[in-house]
């Protein structure tokens, strides 16, 4: 919101005030200035000017060549190319040499004619709306005077304040609440409104207008003023400017004067034509649902039970505190005005205009919680005001005043001690009053300190209530920059670890710093472009009410999709990548909250010609020689590593049965193991690794080289911080054999390594090879293990040996194996 | 008496030991000396051959002639020691020089990994958080209105909930528009007196440019004991605010409205660019408006389930996307969860400073 200083001036002298200073303070003490502007700079040199004749310009269809009185007994010639310059209209002159913003006046050839000037329309000079034409200047203003003489004073500063930094001061949404600021600051006199005005004896006593309220907790106080004789016309050109500079456009002398009492006391107000106002009567009501009502900017509007509607004896002629309607709008016929000046529920309206959206200047003001107390004051200045705009006009009624409960004045007790207390500061009592009752609060003293703190009434709506507000009515006088600081003492808390940051921590260590992985974060919403391409999976997922686009309205149930679509941004850019990512992903349902569990998810991939090069490299005896394989073991290699450093004990198993149907649709239904996490003889799936799902590959041109990893992070956190163990150095030597088995390719490795571990002084096994091809039989595989027993002793081999051919027997009896002699 | 002339023996075994000594200093390789030794002083070399003829001389010249081998056995391989020493010193010598070598040539490159920018920053207040005594907590980024607004005092229709456009969910719940929402919850969950962070990502329904997008992170700090003034809250925001960009800030305090915070603040921190004596940054004022900040609202705490009329406290909310912005002079929001390689592998590093 925008406040001139002019304004303010009426209200308290800012004579001899430094305005970058006074700009600083109430920055400091009152609320957020966005900017400090100076405009009318540069108006010294335009004068009135009438034009007296026009002739088309020899060289140019749109421009005219006028000759202008401007005062001087010779005219002026100008060439202007305004569609409205005439004979005999009175129009603002730039002098050459007169600066308009950026723009140097000087007399110069326009195709050839001699311009001695520029004829200006109203944003030229910053003085108003409108570039369809030159200004239109009442005629009876004289040429050669200077505009400043008209509009004066022409020069002002305008106080840009953030309007969400006064949120919660309604009392600050008018230039008088401002002044009242402004005055406590610089410790001056705040100035009366002046609220004197013409009225028609014989009637003014009666009320004209009978009005209802229905719903007085949504209409605390309507008032209701009768005023005749009315001419409308424009406002006065200081009139037009000062709103214009204030941001609202000028439209006649009525609509103005409402606009005006606003701006500067915060208080909306509606003129209706009385006329229209059917029976001389109001009534205030809900409306009913699915009313239509027209309103003032001629759309129709459906209505809810929950909106409040101003209505005359036949028909709403309001949508209360929102906009007028259509209907009763002030024409340019109008004589006789009902002025409704009232209050409204802040909630009812905003809920109003919200829904509508259709946020006004008045609607802006209720959502804020108005001073009822305002109400009077706002219908006696508009009628001041009209008086003042409108030569004949009267008001013609008392002011019809419906309000039933006005609220009772609120105190709070508080004292200097706790203010003190609470700022960390040592003010004496008599500062804390003067600061207090600067900006019109009322203290009354009590014993000791204590004082009772009369809340007044433009602060009591919603603002003010409780000590701690007038801690910060104190201090923000006071100016918090003169507190000195002061560090609190030293308590030692209790120790917390997060147990979830304490795990990402570690995790995203264990990826980043030592596997080489890329930590991705990306949005928590699904791109439904992507899944359109990959796959939408079939399970609910939680819906925003309002997205931004549907592109992105559900929240991702996986870090896959997301983790796949970076992918596909960046392959274009790298030969090989590891990315992963820790996030939450969100579950419809839940009880108090849904579920969003952390997951870790993540992919390998590499280009076909990377992995050509790279895998001549790679030794590859377990894994197999083909892409598809090798980045399986990759994925999964990854996570051995990680499940290694953190102590977690993991088991990958194929994926069978019910996990079959948790699998995320990305991954290869066949090419993937399921995550057992093991905690103290419970298992718990932790997720999958496993090849990309070949519609995936294709739909995003990955090639063979991909594969991907989800894990629920949630039962690695509830499994807790696990300290690996210390085993003593082996005092006797170990004893490593190679044994090659041959089983049938259905047998896993878990399968052999589970046996082979229990088998008499086994240390370790680990595959070295698997191989197949001749001469093991088509179907089967030979599974080369190295095994290392270690005892509490010197091992002899022959007791080893013997070991091995039990262990043989055994995988034979059980899985099929066979040793080839 | 003898049948070989001692003289001549004497004489030839004096021969040969220079013919030895010859050929060792003329030597070039540790190959030949070895070589050289094998032919001369090994146990079948020549010189130990004299010792056979030992045998036939009289017992009488036997010391004088063994003698006379040993000296010339041990003169050969003195000669080939010293030799050994010079052509080892002089192949170190070779090996000390290098002039084919180029220190400037790229190295082996290692695979290295990269933590997202976001992570470091978290990070890095995690580590001075947690080193002045705060916990590091982390809360429901899907939540329930009461948490997101009428716990922190913010009911339903207050104007103030216009000021964070929000995500709504179809069931009734949002996509949390601030770190705050997790206020009350800490209250709940901690004994005080407590210090504490929650680092989070948070979501507004609003456009996005490049210094806006809808989903971004940020910092809420709580403060939560026995007595607490303006007085601390400024005195602790300039020691944290200090520490978190690694520089002495200076910061003052503007009113500023949020409603869980009684009195609440604007805190302005002085222009890091110019130091505050103003430049475009700081829009010419010297100061640069950070974040906001105040004491915890009684009816936050009540919310919280303390007694406001026993525990005060304050609490702040920083931008973290705008933190690691400002970092790394990131141009563009967008990019912080946009999804490209030629971001992520730009930041490397542990976080540790």
């Amino acid at each position: 919101m925008k406040f001139s200083l002019n304004w303010l001036n009426r209200y308290v002298d800012l004579e001899g005030v430094d305005v970058q200073e006074l700009a600083r303070r109430f920055t400091l003490s009152v609320a957020e200035l966005e900017g400090v502007e100076e405009v009318g700079v540069g108006l010294e040199q335009v004068v009135i000017a009438r034009i007296e004749s026009c002739e088309r310009h020899p060289n140019a269809d749109k421009l005219q060549v006028c000759q202008v009185n401007d005062g001087t007994p010779t005219l002026r010639t100008v060439v202007c190319g305004a569609p409205n310059a005439r004979p005999g209209l009175v129009t603002a002159l730039a002098l050459p040499g007169a600066r308009l913003g950026d723009l140097k006046i000087k007399t110069s050839k326009v195709r050839g004619v001699e311009s001695a000037g520029m004829l200006c329309a109203p944003d030229e000079l910053g003085l108003g709306e409108g570039h369809e034409g030159i200004w239109e200047l009442p005629s009876d203003w004289a040429p050669g005077t200077p505009i400043t003489e008209q509009i004066s004073p022409a020069r002002d500063t305008l106080f840009e304040v953030d309007n969400k930094s006064i949120t919660h001061r309604p009392d600050l949404w008018g230039h008088y609440g401002i002044a009242r600021e402004v005055a406590g600051l610089l410790g001056r006199e705040l100035k009366p409104t002046q609220l004197d005005c013409r009225v028609d004896e014989g009637r003014v006593t009666q009320h004209s207008v009978s009005v209802s309220v229905e719903d007085s907790e949504a209409c605390p106080r309507y008032t209701a003023l009768r005023v005749e004789g009315v001419e409308v016309m424009p406002s006065p050109a200081w009139v037009q400017v000062l709103l214009y500079r204030c941001g609202m456009r000028a439209i006649n002398n009525v609509v103005d004067a409402t606009n005006f009492v606003m701006l500067e006391l915060g208080q909306p107000l509606h003129a209706f034509d009385a006329r229209e106002v059917k029976g001389e009567a109001i009534k205030v009501r809900r409306a009913t649902e699915g009313e239509r009502v027209v309103t003032l900017d001629g759309q129709t509007r459906e209505l809810k039970d929950s909106d409040l509607l101003i209505c005359d004896a036949e028909r709403p002629v309001a949508l209360a505190g929102v906009m007028g309607l259509e209907n009763s709008e002030v024409r340019d016929d109008s004589t006789s005005l009902v002025l409704e000046a009232a209050n409204f529920k802040s909630e009812v309206v905003r809920r109003a205009a919200v829904r509508l959206g259709l946020r006004t200047e008045a609607s802006a003001r209720y959502e804020k919680s108005l001073d009822t107390h305002l109400v009077e004051q706002a219908s006696r200045r508009f009628a001041h005001i009209i008086c003042a705009l409108s030569p004949n006009a009267k008001v013609v009624s008392a002011l019809t005043d419906v309000w039933p409960s006005p609220p009772a004045p609120i105190s709070v007790e508080t004292s200097v001690s706790y203010i003190n207390e609470r700022l960390g500061t040592d003010l004496p009592a008599e500062q804390v009053r003067g600061y207090l009752t600067s900006v019109g609060f009322g203290v009354e003293d009590l014993d000791g300190d204590e004082m009772r703190v009369a809340v007044p009434t433009w602060r009591a709506t919603k603002d003010v209530s409780i000590q701690e507000d007038l801690v910060e009515e104190v201090g923000r006088l006071f100016g918090y920059d003169n507190i000195t600081p002061i560090q609190p003492s030293v308590e030692i808390p209790a120790p917390y670890r997060h147990p979830d940051r304490t795990l990402h921590r570690q995790l995203k260590t264990v990826m980043s710093m030592q596997a080489g992985c890329y930590e991705v974060q990306s949005y928590s919403f699904d791109m439904e472009p992507l899944l359109e391409k990959i796959g939408r999976p079939d399970v609910a997922r939680l819906e925003l009410k309002n997205p931004l686009s549907t592109e992105q309205r559900f929240l991702r149930t996986s870090l896959l999709p997301n983790l796949l679509g970076a992918l596909e941004r960046s392959m274009a850019h790298a030969d090989e990548l590891k990315l992963y990512e820790v996030g939450r992903v969100f579950g419809a349902g839940g009880e108090e909250l849904p579920p969003q569990p952390y997951h870790l998810g993540g992919l390998v991939w590499r280009s076909a010609k990377a992995h050509k090069k790279l895998a001549k490299r790679e030794l590859a005896p377990v894994a197999g020689p083909t892409a598809l394989n090798a980045a399986y073991a990759s994925a999964k290699g990854l996570l051995e590593h990680l499940a290694a450093q953190l102590n977690l004990k993991v088991s990958y198993h194929r994926v069978e049965g019910e996990a079959a149907e948790r699998l995320p649709m990305w991954l290869h239904p066949a090419r993937s193991g399921e995550a057992r996490l093991h905690v103290k003889g419970e298992v718990y799936s932790l997720g999958f690794v496993g090849n990309l799902h070949p519609d995936v590959t294709d739909a995003l041109g990955l090639g063979e080289y991909a594969a991907g990893y989800e894990w629920d992070l949630t039962p690695v956190v509830a499994s807790g911080v696990n300290y690996g163990g210390y085993t003593p150095i082996a005092r006797f030597p170990a004893v490593s054999v190679d044994l090659s088995i041959i089983v049938p390719e259905a047998v896993t490795h878990n399968d052999l390594h589970s046996r082979i571990m229990q088998a008499k002084w086994v240390k370790g096994a680990s595959c070295v090879a698997v191989y197949r091809g001749e001469p093991v039989p088509e179907g089967q595989k030979s599974v080369t293990f190295q095994i290392l027993f270690q005892a509490n002793d010197t091992l002899e081999m022959e007791a080893v040996t013997k070991v091995v051919e039990k262990l043989t027997k055994r995988l034979g009896q059980e899985l099929d194996g066979w040793v080839r002699v | 008496m003898s049948d070989v002339p001692v003289d001549g023996a004497l004489s030839a075994l004096s021969a040969l030991a220079e013919e030895a000594v010859a050929a060792i200093t003329s030597a070039s390789s540790a190959e030949q000396l070895s070589e050289l030794e094998r032919t001369y002083v090994g146990k079948k070399g020549a010189i130990r051959k004299h010792m056979a003829s030992l045998g036939r001389l009289s017992p009488e010249e036997r010391p004088a002639f063994g003698k006379a081998v040993n000296e010339a056995a041990q003169r050969v391989e003195a000669c080939l020691e010293e030799r050994k020493a010079a052509l080892k010193a002089e192949a170190r010598a070779v090996a000390l020089e290098a002039p084919d070598f180029d220190p400037t040539l790229p190295g082996t490159a290692h695979k290295a990994g990269a933590l997202h920018p976001l992570t470091l920053i978290d990070w890095r207040l995690d580590e001075i958080f947690r080193s002045m005594g705060f916990y590091v907590l982390d809360y429901p980024e899907a939540d329930t209105e009461y948490f997101n607004f009428e716990g922190l005092n913010i009911p339903a229709d207050h104007p103030a909930r216009d000021m964070q456009d929000t995500f709504w969910l179809t069931d009734g719940r949002l996509l949390r528009t601030h770190t705050s929402a997790g206020q009350v919850r800490a209250m709940r969950e901690f004994k005080p007196p407590f210090k504490a962070i929650f680092p989070g990502r948070v979501f507004r329904y609003e456009s996005t440019d490049a210094s806006h997008d809808h989903t971004f992170h940020q910092v809420e700090g709580l403060f939560v004991t026995k007595k607490v003034s303006v007085a601390h809250l400024i005195a602790s925001m300039k020691t944290l605010l200090s520490e978190v960009f690694g520089r002495e800030v200076t910061v003052r305090l503007r009113p500023g409205y949020f409603p869980f915070v009684e009195p609440g603040f604007e805190l302005d921190i002085s222009c890091l660019v110019c130091g505050g004596k103003g430049c475009s940054v700081c829009k010419h004022s010297g100061w640069v408006e950070l974040l906001p900040c105040g004491l915890i609202h009684p009816n936050v705490m009540r919310a919280g389930g303390l007694d406001p009329e026993e525990w005060q406290g304050w609490a702040f909310g920083l931008g973290m996307s705008r933190l690691v912005m400002m970092r790394y002079q990131i141009e563009d929001i967008r990019h912080l969860l946009g999804g490209d390689v030629r971001f992520w592998a730009q930041f490397n590093g542990t976080g540790v400073e």
